[in-house]
């Protein structure tokens, strides 16, 4: 999903050549101005950090979520 | 092999909020990502987070009327707190024992010894009755009791005393006797579901509704009430003063088509319209008390990145082989 968002990755999927070997083929064709790894990393680093602000997001939240009694909630 | 230098970075920033956070229970609202990351999330709550629970079981004296591996599997899905698993080892890559025993890194030790002695009754043995040997873990009703010895600050109610009864493992007739020792380990509920920390994990999209109040205005009382009804949950009501059809909770609805269908068959087509919004979810977690519900989601992040760092491409990627070849070349 998140190499979809990237304009120059033409194709990507996935498959699971046989359910029982834990192999898994990922397939991208990227336009010229990329190539497939930088793609690929890019789309992991770009998760990575999405989940790094989701972590933060959740402490914030929690420290407000535990001050909104206190503010007459 | 070329790093992805100058890439352009295509993040988002999802948003949270929580609603109700509680030990074992919470209830956020998660926005600006997509069913990707809601289902991953889910999938790795209920699936890989890790916890303890027993694991080997030696039995020394079991006389009671369950077998002995009836025994250890109930003793398996008793919840232990688990606030240490993820600093803990998985028994099978701990080098500090053979992955067999005990040693501190990878396991926690349990005794059990009950005997029915005189009396008539029978005798409850019940998570109770396990001794660890880690205070750190143990089982999580028995840490709920001691919490409450400690603190006392919530009010005593027939739920919590029917808590402190503990967890029933088996009942002794007079002259039966149950001894047994029992190591707990770190695991995943992938291997098997005692050791996931999830009670239920689920997500629904926020649905948005449209009313069209344009062509609402040409029903009457009568159809506006048989429209609100035929919705088996309370998603609209009518307003008493303006009568007017209201969304009265969106969430209620189940994507059931019910209303849309009714609209249809008054010959209305398009009168309320339901869309669910692709990138907003609501998120209702559960645990089993052996971590926190917000413990399991801060827990879930981690593991989800520990997963990421294990699908990076390696410098040195040996496996690429010829492939690597053909993408520098490419």
């Amino acid at each position: 999903m998140q190499l979809h968002r990237d304009p120059n990755v033409l194709f990507a999927g996935y498959k699971l050549p046989h359910p029982l070997q834990y192999k898994i083929l990922v397939r991208v064709h990227t336009a010229n101005q990329s190539t497939p790894t930088q793609a690929y990393t890019q789309a992991i680093n770009d998760l990575d950090k999405e989940l790094e602000n989701l972590k933060q997001a959740f402490e914030d939240e929690k420290i407000r979520y535990e001050e909104r009694p206190k503010q007459g909630y | 092999m070329e790093r992805a230098a100058g890439g352009v970075s295509y993040q988002r920033f999802p948003r949270v909020r929580i609603r109700e956070l509680k030990d074992d229970y919470a209830k956020f609202e998660l926005r600006d990502t997509d069913a990707s990351m809601a289902n991953a999330l889910r999938r790795v709550m209920i699936a890989e987070v890790p916890t303890v629970a027993i694991d080997l079981v030696e039995i020394e004296v079991n006389s009671s009327v369950l077998n002995d591996e009836f025994i250890a599997h109930r003793l398996g899905l008793i919840p232990l707190t688990s606030a240490a698993a993820m600093a803990m080892r998985f028994s099978r890559d701990c080098d500090a024992c053979d992955g067999d025993g005990s040693c501190e890194y990878c396991s926690v030790e349990f005794h059990l010894a009950a005997r029915a002695t005189d009396s008539d009754q029978t005798l409850e043995v019940t998570s109770n009755d396990l001794r660890s040997t880690d205070p750190k873990v143990c089982p999580v009703d028995q840490a709920r009791a001691y919490q409450h010895a400690l603190g006392g600050t919530e009010p005593f109610d027939t739920a919590a005393a029917a808590d402190q009864r503990g967890i029933l493992i088996v009942k002794l007739r007079r002259g039966q006797e149950l001894r047994l020792r029992a190591i707990a380990r770190k695991g995943i509920g992938k291997d098997h579901a005692k050791w996931s920390p999830a009670a239920t994990v689920t997500f629904m999209y926020e649905p948005e509704i449209r009313i069209n109040e344009e062509l609402m205005e040409t029903l009457t009382l009568e159809e506006k009430r048989n429209l609100v009804e035929s919705s088996p949950t309370k998603v609209f009501n009518i307003d008493p003063n303006t009568q007017q059809v209201v969304v009265e909770d969106a969430e209620a609805y189940t994507y059931d088509d019910e209303v849309i269908k009714k609209a249809d068959a008054m010959g209305k087509p398009g009168l309320i319209e339901i869309n669910a919004k692709e990138d907003s979810f609501i998120f209702t977690v559960e645990t089993t008390g052996a971590i926190t519900a917000y413990e399991l989601i801060m827990n879930a992040i981690t593991v989800l990145r520990q997963k990421l760092d294990a699908v990076r491409l390696q410098d040195d990627d040996a496996d690429l082989g010829e492939l690597g070849a053909h993408l520098v070349g490419g």
